[in-house]
């Protein structure tokens, strides 16, 4: 079949760099939000499930959880939205002294929160995976989301790395505020863990 | 490459020349670097898609094969052509292969290379994501067999039971295989879905609202947001919870300790029963577009297929329970669940409806593909009904393990997943190939496969009545199943027959069929609009969508977008809703970069079935595999960053 062609627009004048829900890599970060969010929801379902198996939450035997270390952390990881903001804010004005300032002090929040999340796993829970089902469920929840945070952490930390000593494009910036968004997400995915976790076993 | 379009002089379409000389521009910006590297790096959509879908094909026949062997050994009772052991591992790993590495990513495969051309852009959303995930893909299916010709081939069933699966009862590395070919699989399928949701809903055609999209592109937008629900949860049982069960003594499903059988099956089935719907929801697309090519018109009843595909995609997340009428679960459950399975039939039969409705009305040409989609309404029609029958709580505890379950989901997935798909394949052979498939040789695959199906199937639905129970590797005469079992063994080779049939024709097809130009079937979908097979870039210029059927009320004329950069990989970026044109993005060229991430992954997933210090190991290496792919390189000076400089707001927004 041959057709001939009958021009209706030009497209020339369309942006080449954009933020947010109209940029293709914003809907991409979305979908991963879906799943990964999805993923810890069965997380906290199965944890739920299993507690109907026990008389007591945690099984008699088992120490409760310290909620120390985990409270700090929730609370390092809110101070941490802060600086995230300024630094989608600066990177959608094309500031790109304040975007290299902004990542590096992300990345050293990433490090200090997963730091903080190996403590609550090596010392703060009080349980190894293998006592019982309550323990395994316990490593269960924080080890799929402090996986997600190790990986956040790789790629915030190479972000930085990138915008300090690689040629960076504009577009660049648009993939700064879509790292920021799944921070986002990282953090407020953590608030309900968080409590299921280190207060569910006190008051269960 | 020859030139298909004649460029007519109307205002803003490219001149002749001019459009010759984008057309060169566009070949030396997608050229690929060549021979064996070139295929390695490719992020082309058609090149992965293309050995996407042959890798399936592959998977398909190696676990046909154990089917082989199986209706073998059960032709007669008392045989010893395999023994309990291997018979165990030869159907594990026909059903594992059938679902996790045939009937779901075939669907991932051919939306990988049809979606892009359908709705009229250059390239998937993520390129070399999609070569990624085609790559780990590729692992998983190898690990598989290599597992079983290894004897360590799974051989606690498709969905690996516990406590039958666990540390206690399956000792050794079989079960882990299975658990990470699932992780291996599900992280494929799981990238694959965000790519068709953001090609789909972000990439179309500038006029492709929602309301135009053709009912194929729908079928795999619904079915991608599925995956994206219903993947999480296997992924999540399988290695985060079994694997850790049999790797480092964690307590999951051991009842000692306070874990839960039962946790299993509902974390299984939550992604079983969708997988389901997500195998056979593309089908109907694949139908859909068949029915509306051959018969002449635009399918009856679009907003009523759209609507039904949506209403099945969220129903079939509430039937899993069905599985486990046998299990201790409470009255309302089963009852609640017996309603919603019986309530999907609904929206499928509405479908059937519409379709017949199309074929009535309009002016049917009974092809190949016509012909295996008329057979798709039949046989998985007769699935459909014998599944509103196992829907009834007493019905099933009396059928449940037996061969009618067999006879039932072969009905269903045959005739939902393999009619659509071989019908699929003589609509786009032609597309992808550039050449027509024999319609002689069709016809007679068509009628094998039907004949093969029914006499190999049907049968088991009488053993299912007479007691016969699914895994067992053979029978005492005394039980008297041996004739219908024999008739089902001589179906199997009738598929067989119809499978060899359909390799002869695509091999001579390919090599010596007739040329097919670009649209021989006179189709009214995008991707007809292009070249067969399509350039690297697949349109240029962009194509602007005036209805539902573009081809056929473009007329002579087709309309069409300037502007989009011919010297960058350079794809429309549409509005969600009205796909109203918005801003432009650069794709990334070739890159052997997913071929490194799929190895870390591999190495983490096959070392963690030895060892937990494989994560950590897994966890550098894809970390180095993550910078290597992102690293920027290759930029253009005139974009980049620098300190104070102004941004170019002409370009920005």
């Amino acid at each position: 079949m041959t057709q001939r062609l009958r021009g209706v627009m030009d497209l020339r004048g369309l942006p080449d760099v954009v933020f947010g829900s109209r940029d293709i890599m914003w809907w991409g970060t979305l979908g991963f939000v879906l799943i990964e969010g999805f993923t810890l929801a069965l997380c906290a379902a199965a944890y739920l499930y299993l507690t109907q198996n026990f008389p007591t939450w945690p099984p008699q035997n088992t120490p409760l959880p310290s909620v120390v270390a985990p409270t700090v952390q929730v609370v390092v990881m809110l101070v941490s939205l802060v600086p995230a903001a300024w630094t989608s804010r600066a990177a959608r004005r094309y500031d790109l002294g304040a975007v290299r300032i902004g990542l590096t002090i992300a990345t050293a929040f990433g490090i200090a929160i997963v730091g903080l999340r190996a403590w609550e796993l090596l010392v703060s829970l009080n349980v190894k995976w293998d006592a019982n089902a309550y323990g395994s469920v316990q490593w269960l929840v924080l080890g799929a989301h402090a996986t997600l945070l190790a990986v956040e952490l790789v790629e915030i930390a190479g972000m930085m790395l990138i915008f300090w000593i690689a040629p960076v494009e504009e577009k660049h910036l648009s993939d700064v505020t879509d790292m920021v968004f799944y921070w986002y997400f990282m953090v407020l995915s953590w608030l309900p863990l968080y409590v299921l976790c280190f207060w569910l076993p006190r008051w269960l | 490459m020859s030139t298909p379009l004649t460029v007519a002089p109307a205002p803003l379409a490219p001149s002749t020349d001019q459009y010759e000389a984008e057309t060169a521009e566009l070949t030396r910006t997608y050229a690929s670097h060549g021979g064996v590297w070139g295929w390695i790096t490719s992020v082309d959509h058609k090149s992965i898609g293309k050995r996407y879908i042959a890798t399936c094909f592959a998977w398909f026949a190696l676990a046909g094969v154990n089917a082989a062997i199986m209706r073998l050994q059960l032709a007669r009772p008392e045989s010893h052509i395999v023994g309990p052991d291997r018979y165990n591992q030869l159907f594990t790993v026909h059903g594992s292969a059938m679902m996790f590495l045939f009937a779901v990513p075939v669907m991932t495969a051919f939306a990988t290379y049809l979606i892009p051309l359908m709705v009229g852009t250059r390239e998937v959303a993520y390129p070399r994501l999609n070569s990624f995930g085609y790559y780990t893909f590729l692992i998983g299916g190898l690990f598989l067999f290599v597992g079983l010709y290894t004897n360590t081939g799974p051989d606690t069933g498709w969905f690996a039971y516990v406590p039958l699966s666990g540390p206690e009862y399956a000792p050794g590395k079989r079960v882990d295989v299975w658990a990470q070919v699932v992780t291996f699989t599900e992280i494929a399928a799981l990238v694959a879905a965000v790519e068709m949701i953001v090609t789909i809903l972000k990439m179309r055609a500038p006029g492709m609202s929602l309301n135009r999209i053709p009912l194929y592109v729908w079928s795999i937008l619904v079915v991608s947001f599925m995956i994206v629900f219903a993947m999480p949860s296997v992924a999540m049982a399988s290695t985060m919870m079994l694997a850790m069960d049999r790797l480092v003594a964690t307590h999951f499903f051991n009842r000692a300790e306070g874990g839960d059988p039962l946790l299993w099956q509902h974390l299984f089935w939550f992604f079983g029963h969708p997988e389901v719907y997500i195998m056979f929801i593309p089908g109907l697309g694949f139908v859909s577009s068949i029915i509306e090519t051959f018969t002449g018109r635009k399918i009856f009843g679009y907003p009523v297929m759209v609507m039904s595909l949506i209403v099945t995609g969220f129903v079939a997340f509430g039937l899993w329970v069905h599985h486990m009428f046998a299990t201790p679960i409470p009255q309302l459950g089963r009852t609640l669940f017996t309603a919603a399975s019986v309530l999907i039939a609904v929206p499928t039969g509405a479908q059937i409806f519409c379709w017949i409705a199309t074929i009535w009305s309009g002016r049917p040409r009974y092809t190949a593909a016509m012909l295996f989609a008329l057979g798709f309404i039949v046989v998985f029609t007769i699935g459909g009904m014998t599944g509103v029958m196992i829907a009834s709580v007493p019905f099933d505890l009396q059928v449940h393990d037996t061969y009618f379950i067999v006879a039932h989901f072969h009905y269903v997935i045959l005739g939902g997943v393999v009619f659509p798909l071989f019908g699929a394949c003589y609509y786009w052979f032609p597309k992808i190939t550039g050449r027509l498939m024999s319609e002689r040789l069709g016809k007679w695959h068509f009628w094998l496969f039907f004949v093969g199906v029914n006499v190999t199937f049907f049968p088991m639905h009488l053993l299912g009545f007479d007691g016969m129970p699914r895994r067992v590797y053979t029978y005492l005469p005394e039980m008297g199943w041996g004739r219908l079992n024999l008739l089902a063994t001589v179906g199997s080779w009738v598929i067989a027959a119809s499978v060899i049939v359909f390799v002869v024709n695509v091999v001579r097809s390919w090599t010596s069929g007739v040329v097919a130009g670009p649209n021989p079937w006179r189709a009214p979908g995008l991707e007809w609009a292009t070249t067969s097979p399509p350039p690297a870039w697949n349109f240029h210029p962009v194509p602007v969508v005036e209805g539902r059927a573009p081809l056929w009320e473009s007329g002579d004329e087709l309309p069409v977008a300037t502007g989009l950069a011919t010297d960058r990989r350079e794809v429309l970026i549409t509005t969600a809703l009205d796909a109203e044109p918005d801003n432009r993005h650069e794709h990334p060229g070739e890159s052997h970069w997913p071929l490194a991430m799929a190895i870390a992954v591999g190495v983490t997933f096959i070392g963690a079935i030895f060892t937990p210090w494989a994560y950590v190991v897994g966890f550098a290496l894809s970390a180095v595999a993550f910078a290597g792919w992102g690293w920027p390189r290759g930029t253009h000076p005139e974009d980049e960053l620098a300190p104070g400089k102004v941004p170019d707001t002409r370009r920005s927004a």
